[in-house]
């Protein structure tokens, strides 16, 4: 068992990070989350948003984007507001309001707020070989090939949405419960991965409790609510990566055992549970999109983006294997490259290199979401203001809802945007070499290990922090 | 003591927000907007020759009446339409915008109209014209 | 089995249902599905006669002429933009043929004033045939250099009768502003000492036209009848300094163009025709004897460069020693979608910079990052924003005015040296960094003391 010091469980050593502020402790919080239309009342809100995206991007066309509720509200508001806001402090709370599955899960239930654990449809075991992050992985990376489309065309949007839609109701018509938002949607790996960093957490207040209850209600539910959707045991939860936030299990525990903190953020990443590849892939697969995406999109490179566009199709077949190779060999290779020399400079023998790659590369998530969180500024500033034109008139008929629609192009506070950029890696950084030295001390176990151990991912960190600094400000 | 609803109320309430969040947006944008361009004579798509120019390239308007014609911009350049013969010129339409012109003719006859803005290669193709006849 | 079905049901419809939205978003992706009219590309034929023409003025209706079937190439107006044009002369007759040596070209069409002089309210007659400079132009594109550079034989009225009559014009020079251009930058033209009634230019691009280095083609005109008739002539040799303006290199084909005088027309205000293909017809070898009479067909192979043109020499190859205090850097850039170039431009702090941006295609804009300044210009204005680069760091330049499916993503960098936020930024990571690992190895050696101690 690595000692795990009084050093390993503070921030900087000087920032607990064992507490919980219980949020259900607070008056009304606990009884909204046992209502049965709390969190419904929210999804069909969001559905009633989707449908309105999913006719912009019909009737869209290939117009232009930015005149297209579609576009704006999901790559602009919804994207920033996931990465910026919804993951990072709020968990996956983004699953327990989407839309996307809702019509799935109402024919696999028959219901829309009322209780039946009869589920319809086959409910197939999902094979055991997939129950990991690859598939994820390979559908996301899929879809930013497309990324060329999607931000600039309605009628793409509308493909992507409205097929996550389609195969979340064949799927959920096959599979048990939500196999799909854990296996297949392209969202859940980066929420999955990324939802360790944020500042949220359902997990079960007092263990004797849970030991005590034979019949384990939040996995198999009763009359109160469903049995986990998500397919975890709530009452022995201690990652965020697969929980929906779907609200169930407060509503069949009998106990009231369930409970929604707060806590200091990251504290997951710890967490020695699932680990695998799959993971340790998610996160350099979300490091090596955020290059892309800004080398192509907010770089000067005017060749680039006709591949990106496909102006011809063989530039778009290269940008696709350039994308692919970096995400799925380059960055993995770079990173097995200083795993190794963490290894070596450790002088430890007996940790398996497969053991210290998994682990270190945790390291690299708070290094990923700021390096999004900073890519995100760069659109949200200068294009933000479409959001506002976009409201009063949705579909670009000449509608003016709120009187807003000649509100023109507004760059915000631009003079802002790298300094904020350089501020944001600065934090991502701060994180990444903290909880990499975390990581590196459970890896090694022995202190003087962990140390000589830590200082490649220390110097690896440092180079990928200024390249990114470079890339966007430099 | 807590009020219950017979089970086919609760079912129907349900079903209407079902619907009301998915079914009813849909119909009732699709309809609202059918009812909004009835008041136009002319309802013209404007996109560079290449996607397919005007559309309508050609129509008709009654001579001696205020007729609105509303040109969409569903392209993405910007856009222009002029009626020299008529007088009327809508300036600038930027890409995902809609102009209202508004327009009297005095007398009968075929108006050409153009577009204004250099928008595409093809951009001297972009053109169309009005036929203005008696009612 | 009734679930079964039910469920295959349920999965039908999906796809069905999903399947139908996208057919219907496909097929409407650019409004409503409009019929394709593809005009028929019209073709010219250049048979070959055994015929030389002098261009005596009777030669406009020689018999060589009565024998070629005209092509009625239709025309419409190029500027459409207010002031409105005035008329539009409807179509020209184009007839051609070569004798190997030479190629001649008759234009005619109706006009019911001859205008061979320019006064208060009335301008020249003229008419132009251009030919692309490169091959790969697209039929129905718009010509007279937009989307391709061109070369053009020029017949003006006023020249003609200089030339052949020595007619002298009352004011030697004026200002012509070929294409609306820049308001300040029109283009004082001086007469030059005519060679011929027709003048070779080059074009790169609207606002780009220039006088061709070598003028070899000729042209007679003669107004009988409401009606313009003009015969150009020019030589196909090859093989010397004048090959560089070969009229047939490229693609074969040409376009016409008339000006009305009498209704306004000059510069960009004329009535114009879409590219025509040229059919020239081989010239019988004599004996064994190769000739180079097939219409350029070995010159087609050879590329001439595109030439860039610009009316003014840009600022830039200007002396770097020269004081900067007070004439600004002009740093031209020049847009198409969806890039700039140059797409990264370096200057010092504190330089007087003036952006200088022309438009290669459609309208687009600039909007520089930071210092929040902007503007627009399209194929037939440019643009000019001139600042103080006071501050420093790398900013982003985008293009504030739709033009096109990628015009959030059309960005330039500019960078103004030195890059102080850069490199307080890199120094701040190496000191966390540092700062992480003295404390990892400090704290280290004090547990290290404790646990000895204790």
């Amino acid at each position: 068992m690595p000692d795990q010091t009084a050093v390993s469980n503070k921030f900087l050593g000087i920032i607990p990070m064992d507490g919980r502020l219980e949020l259900t402790a607070l008056p009304g919080v606990r009884w909204l989350f046992k209502k049965r239309w709390f969190p419904m009342a929210a999804i069909l809100f969001n559905m009633f948003m989707f449908m309105v995206i999913l006719l912009s991007g019909v009737v869209g066309g290939f117009s232009s984007g930015n005149y297209i509720f579609g576009i704006m509200i999901v790559w602009i508001l919804w994207w920033v507001m996931l990465m910026m806001v919804l993951v990072p402090v709020f968990s996956r709370t983004w699953c327990m309001v989407c839309p996307l599955p809702s019509f799935g899960e109402w024919l696999q239930r028959l219901r829309v707020f009322g209780v039946n654990n009869k589920l319809f449809g086959l409910n197939v075991k999902w094979p055991e070989r997939l129950r990991n992050m690859w598939l994820c992985n390979f559908l996301f990376l899929a879809t930013t090939f497309c990324s060329g489309f999607f931000t600039v065309k309605p009628l793409a949007t509308f493909l992507l949405l409205g097929g996550i839609i389609a195969i979340g109701i064949v799927l959920s018509m096959i599979f048990e419960k939500r196999s799909f938002c854990l296996y297949v949607c392209p969202v859940s790996g980066f929420q999955g991965l990324y939802s360790n960093l944020a500042m949220t957490e359902i997990r079960r207040k007092n263990p004797a409790i849970c030991e005590k209850h034979k019949n384990k209600t939040c996995e198999t539910g009763n009359k109160n609510g469903y049995g986990c959707p998500w397919l975890c045991k709530p009452h022995s939860l201690n990652r965020n990566t697969y929980c929906g936030m779907c609200l169930e299990c407060f509503k069949t525990c009998p106990f009231d055992n369930m409970a929604f903190n707060l806590r200091f953020p990251g504290t997951d990443i710890l967490v020695n549970s699932k680990r695998g590849l799959d993971e340790a892939w998610k996160g350099f697969i979300m490091m090596g999109i955020a290059i892309m995406f800004y080398v192509a999109m907010m770089g000067p490179w005017g060749g680039l983006k006709d591949w990106v566009r496909a102006s011809t199709l063989g530039g778009w077949l290269t940008f696709v294997s350039l994308h692919a190779s970096m995400n799925l060999l380059v960055i993995p290779g770079v990173f097995l490259v200083f795993a190794w020399l963490s290894k070596l400079a450790s002088g430890a023998k007996d940790v398996p290199l497969r053991q210290v790659y998994v682990n270190l590369s945790y390291s690299l998530v708070p290094m990923g979401l700021a390096a999004w969180i900073a890519f995100s500024f760069g659109f949200l500033l200068p294009n933000g203001s479409y959001i506002i034109h976009v409201l009063s008139d949705p579909f670009a008929w000449g509608w003016n809802l709120f009187g807003t629609a000649n509100f023109p192009w507004t760059p915000v506070l631009t003079r802002l945007l790298v300094p904020l950029q350089f501020i944001t890696l600065f934090g991502g950084f701060v994180f990444a070499a903290d909880y990499g030295f975390k990581l590196a001390l459970q890896t090694y176990g022995d202190r003087r290990t962990a140390v000589r151990g830590f200082m490649p991912l220390l110097a690896m960190l440092m180079l990928v922090t200024i390249l990114f600094g470079r890339l966007y400000g430099g | 003591m807590k009020l219950k609803w017979p089970r086919s109320a609760r079912a129907a309430f349900t079903a209407l927000l079902v619907i009301g969040s998915t079914l009813a947006p849909i119909v009732g944008i699709l309809a609202y907007e059918k009812y909004r361009s009835r008041q136009f004579a002319a309802d013209i798509v404007a996109r560079a020759p290449e996607k397919g120019n005007y559309s309508p390239q050609s129509f008709t308007l009654p001579v001696g009446r205020k007729s609105v014609i509303r040109i969409r911009n569903i392209d993405t350049v910007v856009h222009g339409f002029a009626v020299p013969g008529l007088g009327v010129d809508a300036g600038q339409i930027k890409a995902g915008h809609v102009a209202l012109v508004a327009v009297t003719p005095e007398k009968t006859g075929d108006f050409p109209f153009y577009c204004t803005v250099w928008c595409s290669e093809f951009h001297l193709n972009m053109r169309g014209v009005i036929h203005v006849v008696e009612e | 089995m009734l679930k079964k079905l039910a469920i295959t049901g349920i999965i039908v419809a999906t796809a069905a249902l999903f399947g139908c939205l996208a057919h219907h978003g496909w097929t409407h992706r650019y409004g409503p599905p409009a019929p394709h009219d593809q005009k028929a590309r019209l073709t010219l034929s250049i048979p070959y006669r055994d015929t030389e023409l002098v261009l005596d003025p009777a030669e406009v209706d020689a018999d060589v002429w009565q024998a070629i079937e005209p092509l009625a190439v239709p025309l419409l107006q190029q500027v459409t933009q207010p002031p409105w044009p005035v008329g539009l002369t409807p179509s020209v007759n184009v007839q051609a043929f070569h004798n190997g040596r030479e190629i001649y070209f008759k234009l005619a069409w109706e006009d019911d004033g001859s205008d061979v002089a320019m006064t208060v309210d009335k301008f020249v007659d003229a008419c132009a045939i251009a030919f692309p400079s490169q091959p790969g132009i697209v039929p129905q594109s718009i010509m007279m250099g937009y989307s391709s550079p061109v070369y053009i034989w020029h017949w003006k009225a006023d020249a003609d009768a200089e030339f052949w009559n020595g007619d002298r014009p009352e004011q030697p020079d004026y200002a012509d502003r070929r294409y609306p251009f820049e308001d300040e930058e029109s283009a004082p033209i001086q007469r030059p000492k005519l060679q011929s009634a027709v003048m070779d230019m080059i074009s790169a691009r609207p606002g780009s036209l220039t006088i061709g280095p070598q003028q070899l083609a000729q042209g007679r005109g003669q107004w009988k009848d409401g009606r313009w008739a003009v015969v150009f002539k020019r030589t196909m040799v090859a093989g010397n300094d004048q090959c560089r303006v070969q009229p047939l290199t490229g693609a074969r084909a040409a376009a016409f163009a008339i000006w009305n005088g009498g209704h306004g027309d000059r510069g960009a205000r004329k009535s114009l025709s879409q590219w025509v293909i040229l059919a020239p017809q081989r010239a019988p070898r004599p004996g064994g004897r190769a000739t180079q009479s097939d219409g350029g067909g070995r010159q087609s192979s050879r590329r001439p460069e595109r030439p860039i043109f610009r009316l003014f020499p840009s600022a830039e190859a200007a002396d770097p020693s020269a004081p900067a205090a007070k004439e600004p850097k002009v740093i031209n850039v020049t847009a198409q979608r969806f890039k700039y170039t140059p797409n990264v431009i370096k200057v010092h702090k504190g330089e007087l910079i003036t952006l200088r941006m022309e438009s290669l295609d459609v309208t687009h804009g600039l909007y520089l990052d930071g210092y929040e300044l902007q503007m627009k210009a399209d194929p037939s204005s440019v643009g000019k924003i001139t600042f103080v680069a006071d501050k420093t760091g790398r900013f982003t330049f985008r293009c504030s005015e739709t033009c096109g499916e990628f015009h959030p993503y059309m960005i330039g960098f500019l960078h103004v040296t030195p890059n102080s936020r850069f490199t307080m930024f890199a120094i701040a990571i190496l000191l966390a960094g540092g700062a992480f690992a003295a404390a990892a190895v400090f704290t280290n050696r004090k547990q290290k003391g404790a646990s000895t101690n204790a």
